[in-house]
């Protein structure tokens, strides 16, 4: 009885396995699969997958040179020992302000001053950060009563900053013992760097399959995503979580306009305003998550909808020839635009007619589309791997690669999509409660 | 009546319709050494001096005083009508206020006063006072003479300790406040002790220099970094449409708030811009913060202190018990309070009991006790007339107040407490000024002779009663 059974589910695998084999042989030659998959091929591939591989190769060849400018760097980083502003502004962050605190004094770079702002929060905040600032962990800590949102809050806080340069921090996230020293660096090698973003990872990656992909996500969109585009030469958003920027620089693009996405809006003001930026990829900074996917979906509406509101209306003036025109910042700008707006309608599109036109075989189309996303997710782990600081950890995430697929192909798209539709067509990224009504009810009025 | 020629007098005695005399006081009047008055001879004090000089007027007061006088103790003392309202501190040792003394409430004010003195059993007594403490008891009973019978410390302009219950008007030395604090709070726990007193009322808790007992107090706030109190306050805007947040004046801008990031006018509080907080910022070093530290300046000893340096001191209001009350009024306090806590001239073994209990305090310990031995030679302590108790070098070094000093047969013997840093200082300090108070007595006195005998210092670390037999074993040498 038992071995009839395996028997036959022996049987049905090697069916399924020989029929794989038929499709690829018979039903899919190059060209069929290449008029099936196009989008897979030709949009993706080139852009996440080959520009990965180049990334890596890169790194594994000038790995030694590269080491050699950031020793260069260090060593004029450690001989002028600028006093460094670190600011943490946040709301009912109170919790989290000990062990950022605590992280920070064991950093390697010493020359700090540490600037909380305390966004009008209602719970203990303001007593806790008190209390550090007499005990002395804290530099400066202030307090507005009535919230104002993170612009506001983090303006204060630069304009009480004294230290040549600014590093802006989430108050939930905590920093490698070198990050300060290494996001620093990039200022040494090139004086025409005024913003230099650090790289993000997951702190809570094993809490949730949700919070396991997204981490798997930030190592192949930030870590080396990040690490191409500042190949190229066309970095555009340093992160929220960890980021640099010289004071005098910041100062002279008016600091922090309102979000959602001011990250993005103040990365775009200092290339406007002709200055370089940067990503440091060793300079890791480790950052919690959201767990759960309702979260997640809100975290990521909030972030797309920057895109519609500020590459596409505010910054338009990027893609047009002006005074300021630079050719890479609007290759930087349209290279958003075009991947993370305009193909998303494409895909969009494409997975439609997709499903129209091969409703015959539809099971064959998604077996063979899975596979070849799991191969292009294998390609981009080992280029993880290669590049990654800690292998040995990343490596863990390996099983992970093989449901990555429905999360990045699926989940963020169809996220994306919303999210860019209703602020093109809704506006609804100003009636987002992240930012107080009073300065949403202005910005909408302006048009900012 | 008073005559227009009788008023040129500098005393009359009146009796009044109820048969009351009235010592009337025109001028200042020595009322102790006039030998012509006796203690008998009136029954209250009318004060009819007009001068221009508050002093003078405080003075004759004084010389005249139910509490410092002994043969005015007790007496009710009534002061012209004229001089309601000038009399500053002195007025509360006055029992009223009349045109003349013959006048009909002041009378009766009289009668009243004698009528409660009777129902109480108050025993005016013939002792004289002689020790500090004695002044202490009778500042008690003569509470109780005029009916007060709890003590309510209230803030007192002058005080070092801010708050005083009950004997502020014997004060004449400002330097005489911290000796009485200590002196105070021992006679405090010593009636409670005994039961004579209980605390009726918590009032407040005050702050008070650690060094040197004040609670004049200075509290300044200031800038974290420099320590300065030149701060400006000024609320931060936060103008909305380019989230820029700063401080009022960098919005000004020709009488209207522009926006120092995006040059836009700010016309609405709550729709432009509002004002979600308010920073210091320091004059001296530009420094900008939220919460200013709080720096403490005593303004006697002129330290500069922080707040958890000052010592908190609770006041009371204390309420004498009936038991209290019988054994003030019959006087049997003199044998019953310990006079050990007090400074100022006591009894021998007085001074040896301070020693004792200064050992077994807890909270001294960096205190010592310098005490000086002056042979003294006077042979005209038994000549001339004697009004006082005290022997005449005792009176002569009365403004040695914060000295505890007592006379044992040719020994006069002063202690002093004083930290164990200024030993040094504050010994030859002691040793000099007494040399010299003495120098000056015996330039007025022919025969008297001194010598200054042997400085010893005592640590309450060791033991009292060695110390003790020492000053006495050098006495007997």
């Amino acid at each position: 009885m038992i071995e009839t059974f395996f028997k036959g589910l022996l049987y049905d695998i090697f069916e399924l396995l020989n029929g794989i084999m038929v499709c690829f042989s018979t039903n899919l030659s190059w060209e069929v699969a290449l008029s099936t998959f196009w989008f897979l091929f030709i949009i993706e591939f080139p852009r996440y997958y080959l520009l990965d591989i180049i990334t890596a190769i890169r790194h594994v060849f000038l790995h030694k040179s590269l080491r050699r400018r950031d020793i260069v760097a260090r060593n004029l980083l450690y001989t002028e020992m600028p006093l460094v502003s670190i600011l943490a502004p946040g709301k009912n962050e109170g919790r989290h302000i000990y062990k950022l605190v605590e992280s920070l004094r064991e950093q390697t770079y010493q020359n700090f001053e540490i600037i909380i702002v305390d966004d009008g929060s209602d719970d203990a905040t303001p007593v806790i950060c008190n209390d550090l600032q007499r005990a002395g962990y804290i530099t400066k800590f202030f307090r507005l009563n009535l919230g104002g949102g993170k612009a506001c809050a983090a303006n204060f806080a630069a304009s009480h900053a004294s230290g040549k340069y600014i590093i802006h921090l989430d108050a939930d996230s905590s920093l490698d013992r070198d990050a300060i020293e290494k996001i620093l660096i990039p200022f040494y090698f090139d004086r025409n760097i005024k913003g230099v973003g650090g790289c993000i990872k997951v702190r809570n990656a094993h809490e949730s399959l949700c919070s396991t992909l997204q981490a798997l996500e930030y190592l192949k969109t930030i870590m080396v995503g990040r690490m191409g585009s500042n190949m190229l030469g066309i970095y555009h958003i340093i992160s929220g979580a960890f980021g640099a920027f010289e004071t005098e620089a910041i100062r002279e693009v008016g600091c922090w306009d309102i979000g959602p996405g001011l990250d993005g809006d103040i990365t775009q003001k200092l290339r406007k305003a002709g200055y370089k930026v940067w990503f440091a990829n060793d300079a890791v900074c480790m950052t919690n998550v959201p767990t759960s996917w309702a979260k997640l979906f809100k975290q990521r509406k909030r972030w797309s909808k920057s895109l519609v509101r500020f590459r596409i209306r505010k910054h338009s003036d990027i893609l047009w020839s002006d005074r300021n025109f630079s050719f890479l910042n609007m290759f930087s700008n349209l290279e958003n635009i075009v991947y993370d707006f305009a193909f998303n309608y494409v895909w969009f599109f494409y997975i439609i007619m997709l499903f129209f036109m091969n409703v015959d075989r539809l099971w064959e189309i998604i077996v063979i589309g899975y596979l070849i996303r799991m191969a292009f997710a294998i390609i981009a782990f080992g280029v993880i791997l290669i590049i990654t600081e800690r292998p040995r950890e990343e490596a863990k995430l390996f099983p992970y690669v093989f449901v990555t697929t429905f999360y990045t192909g699926y989940f963020l798209r169809i996220t994306r999509l919303i999210a860019h539709t209703s602020e093109l067509f809704f506006y609804s990224s100003y009636k987002d409660a992240w930012n107080p009504k009073k300065t949403s009810a202005v910005a909408r009025a302006e048009g900012l | 009546m008073i005559t227009r020629n009788r008023i040129n007098e500098k005393y009359q005695i009146i009796t009044n319709f109820s048969r009351r005399k009235i010592l009337v006081i025109n001028d200042v009047l020595d009322v102790d050494r006039t030998p012509e008055l006796d203690f008998e001879d009136f029954d209250a004090m009318f004060i009819n001096v007009i001068n221009p000089l508050y002093d003078y007027t405080r003075l004759a007061i004084r010389l005249a005083s139910p509490l410092l006088s002994e043969k005015c103790r007790f007496k009710p003392l009534f002061v012209t009508q004229r001089l309601q309202g000038w009399l500053g501190e002195a007025e509360i040792i006055v029992d009223g206020y009349a045109s003349s003394p013959t006048d009909r409430d002041l009378a009766q004010t009289i009668d009243e006063i004698y009528g409660s003195m009777r129902r109480l059993n108050f025993l005016l007594g013939t002792e004289p006072v002689v020790t500090h403490a004695e002044e202490m008891f009778r500042l008690v009973r003569y509470a109780i003479s005029r009916g007060r019978f709890t003590f309510s410390s209230e803030p007192v302009r002058g005080m070092s300790i801010g708050y005083m219950a009950l004997y502020n008007y014997t004060m004449w030395y400002t330097g005489q406040e911290r000796m009485a604090a200590q002196e105070r709070e021992f006679f405090h726990s010593e009636m409670q002790r005994l039961g004579y007193i209980r605390h009726s009322r918590f009032i407040d808790r005050i702050h008070e220099c650690p060094h040197c007992g004040s609670s004049h107090l200075f509290f300044f706030e200031t800038c974290p970094k420099c320590n300065s109190s030149d701060l400006r306050q000024q609320s931060v805007i936060h103008h909305f449409r380019c989230a820029n947040v700063s401080p009022e004046s960098t919005y000004r801008w020709d009488g209207e708030l522009r926006c120092p990031k995006c040059h836009v006018l700010l016309r609405h509080i709550g729709v432009d811009y509002d004002k979600p907080s308010a920073i210091y910022t320091c004059n001296q070093c530009e420094e900008s913060f939220m919460y200013p530290d709080m720096r403490v300046l005593c303004s006697s000893c002129k330290r500069n202190l922080q707040t958890d340096e000052l010592l908190s001191r609770d006041v009371y209001e204390y309420e004498l018990t009936p038991d209290g009350i019988h054994a003030f009024a019959g006087n049997d306090v003199i044998h019953t309070i310990s006079q050990a806590g007090f400074f100022g001239y006591t009894s021998t073994r007085n001074f040896m009991d301070y020693v004792r209990q200064f050992s077994t305090a807890t909270n001294n310990h960096d205190e010592v006790l310098i005490v000086t031995r002056f042979y003294v030679f006077d042979p005209n302590a038994d000549e001339g007339p004697s009004l006082d108790a005290r022997p005449p070098i005792v009176q002569a070094m009365a403004r040695f107040f914060n000295y505890k000093s007592a006379i044992w047969g040719n020994n006069y013997y002063f202690m002093n407490r004083v930290r164990e840093g200024e030993i040094g200082r504050q010994q030859s300090k002691m040793e000099y000024e007494l040399k010299a108070e003495l120098n000056d007595y015996k330039q007025l006195h022919d025969g008297f002779q001194f010598e200054l005998v042997e400085t010893y210092i005592y640590h309450p670390d060791t033991d009292p009663e060695t110390f003790v037999r020492r000053l006495e074993e050098s006495r007997n040498k």
